[in-house]
């Protein structure tokens, strides 16, 4: 007999593949994962080009701030696609994956099966990792196939294994995000707040609680680099220490740099990025559970 | 205006202002400017006060008197609070011009509502006017909540010049916001299903919003390098032109790819007025308006040309023409 679960993730999987703006929008992050390799050959090539003509005006005597340069870092812009396409797709797709079946009419018919909300949840959540693994495994051969084709050398075992471990700590950053996303879905009444609601707390974290400890202005936090606590106060240096966990963006970012050694950082795990992620991850699935009968059978209006 | 516009725009109105989540997340970002402004504020103080320590001991050593303090210049401590504009203002802005749209999808009313003898472009033209107003509305509580916190919390005063320039910069700012609705209601219109269209919306969002400007600032080699790279290469502003200069071919892609954003626009003629880019902070507004007019009219452009996808958008045909699946 076919377990409940595995029913309600294979079905999750074929919604999803006649889903045109789920598609679209992993369309979008997997083309932006490809150019990203040749924006950041493109921007490190002019960058060496303009140290070299500073060298010729005799106006910087200075070491080539890119002379270290790792070849993970032609990964570095693919850090902000995660962050920014990456979450808002893993968003969408959690939002979809709770509407859908409100809008269509079917899930009271699939209550009306012996089926536990809990099994219902957990098909879902299957099936919802299932496609952001395969997008994230699509993203990771794109990107070593980059590397390989604009660096015309074959990528150490060292780097593979790092970049490989870079889409795992991607998937453990955007699983918090997919389950917020299907939690508004499933307990929202609006469709609109359904989509609003997580967006604007993606927002918060990316945006608003970096600001509190760094003084950072949003627009630079789009940037690949973590924000660095702000040099002087005591009021950044608290929120700093405070928000730091919260932070799941800076967090993100700073085990990313980490792993794929950017900024001349060297290659390692940042043990407390890790484990913040994983924490958010762990919180929103017991989040998951928390989604009630009543509400999900509820209707879904504009 | 026709009876029939103003009957829309004046029930238009009353359903934006009456639509409580809507106005609680418009006091969302209400609180975030002011945040931004706060916690600007508070890095100046402290600014000041490590200056003044510092000028302390110097005075006490009896060295010299260091160079001058820091200057506070109001308009330019606004850049968090435009740029939340820039960011979140369009989410809003779209929940609007959408929810404007779909409600009627839902409710069914249409039917009896084209049944009246109204012009085909009224109902378009009366919920644009209210989306218009909302959003007058809405940047001028802006405007107090950033003179008041900058005034009350960082001390700080407007002249009547800063005034002025903080008005036309967020004057762009209501053209932004209202261009946002007028592309949502045009685009719930147009698709038949409202809820594609509000994932449209959020995905041009996206692009426009988030990721052409991010390519084009990694694009810039000065972000290269945290701090600066020419900071980095301890090179000045006028050495910095000259070797740019070689490189002009590259910063006009760089330049027309950060073009294509509307809120790239939107920035650059903000920044410009607010003095944030510092080669127009104190400048008289003439200068500023004759250096930065192409981003205001392209903004300008681009308010007109959602106004006018909404207003053939949102018709008879569109709306219940054509069945929502």
């Amino acid at each position: 007999m076919k377990s409940p679960v595995l029913t309600i993730a294979r079905q999750e999987l074929l919604i999803a593949r006649t889903n045109r703006l789920a598609l679209l929008i992993s369309g979008i992050f997997l083309g932006m994962v490809s150019v990203s390799g040749f924006i950041s050959w493109d921007s490190h090539h002019t960058v060496n080009s303009v140290f070299a003509e500073a060298l010729r005006h005799g106006v910087t005597s200075g070491p080539n701030p890119f002379a270290s340069q790792q070849p993970l870092d032609l990964v570095s812009n693919t850090v902000i696609y995660i962050v920014l396409i990456g979450a808002l797709s893993a968003i969408l797709l959690g939002v979809q994956s709770a509407i859908s079946d409100r809008k269509a009419g079917v899930i009271d018919l699939l209550f009306s099966r012996p089926l536990s909300v809990t099994q219902y949840v957990n098909g879902k959540f299957l099936g919802m990792q299932y496609l952001l693994v395969l997008i994230l495994l699509t993203a990771g051969l794109l990107s070593w196939g980059s590397v390989l084709f604009i660096r015309g050398e074959m990528i150490s075992l060292g780097n593979t294994a790092a970049l490989a471990v870079f889409y795992l700590l991607a998937w453990l950053f955007l699983m918090p995000f997919n389950i917020l996303g299907f939690v508004f879905g499933a307990v929202s009444r609006h469709e609109t707040s359904a989509l609003l609601g997580p967006i604007l707390l993606w927002v918060a974290l990316v945006f608003v609680i970096p600001q509190l400890g760094t003084d950072a202005h949003p627009v630079s936090l789009l940037n690949p680099v973590p924000a660095q606590a702000a040099s002087t106060g005591a009021f950044f240096a608290f929120n700093h220490r405070i928000l730091q966990p919260l932070s799941l963006t800076d967090r993100f970012k700073n085990a990313s740099s980490k792993l794929l050694g950017l900024n001349n950082s060297s290659q390692g795990i940042a043990a407390y990025d890790w484990l913040s992620l994983a924490m958010a991850a762990a919180g929103m699935m017991a989040a998951l559970l928390l989604v009630k009968r009543s509400r999900i059978r509820g209707p879904i209006r504009e | 205006m026709s009876k029939a516009v103003g009957a829309i725009f004046l029930k238009e109105l009353n359903d934006l202002l009456r639509r409580r989540s809507f106005m609680l997340l418009c006091a969302a970002m209400a609180a975030v400017v002011a945040l931004a402004l706060l916690i600007t504020s508070l890095d100046y103080h402290k600014q000041l006060s490590d200056y003044q320590q510092y000028a302390q001991a110097l005075a006490q050593s009896g060295a010299a008197a260091p160079a001058a303090p820091p200057q506070l210049s109001p308009l330019q401590q606004l850049r968090g609070g435009i740029e939340y504009i820039e960011i979140i203002g369009p989410v809003l802005a779209i929940v609007a011009g959408y929810g404007s749209a779909a409600k009627e999808k839902y409710r069914g009313t249409l039917r009896l509502f084209f049944s009246r003898p109204i012009g085909a472009l009224d109902l378009a033209a009366g919920k644009l006017a209210a989306l218009g107003v909302l959003w007058l509305i809405i940047v001028l509580v802006l405007f107090l909540v950033m003179t008041a916190t900058m005034h009350f919390i960082g001390g700080a005063a407007f002249s009547a010049a800063a005034i002025a320039k903080l008005t036309l910069s967020l004057a762009g700012a209501w053209a932004y916001l209202a261009f946002w609705s007028g592309l949502a209601l045009g685009l719930t219109c147009f698709v038949r299903q409202p809820g594609s269209a509000l994932l449209i919306c959020f995905i041009i969002w996206l692009t426009v919003v988030l990721l052409l400007p991010q390519i084009g600032d990694t694009m810039d080699p000065d972000n290269q390098v945290p701090g600066g790279l020419f900071q980095s290469m301890h090179v000045d502003k006028s050495n910095e032109h000259a070797i740019m200069a070689h490189f002009s071919g590259y910063e006009t892609t760089r330049n027309a790819l950060e073009e294509t954003s509307i809120s790239k626009h939107f920035e650059r003629a903000s920044f410009a007025f607010l003095g944030v880019k510092q080669i127009y902070n104190q400048q008289p507004v003439g200068f500023i308006w004759s250096e930065t007019w192409k981003d205001s009219a392209s903004l300008l452009a681009a308010l007109l040309a959602s106004t006018a996808f909404a207003m053939t958008q949102c018709n008879k045909r569109n709306l219940i023409g054509r069945r929502m699946k």
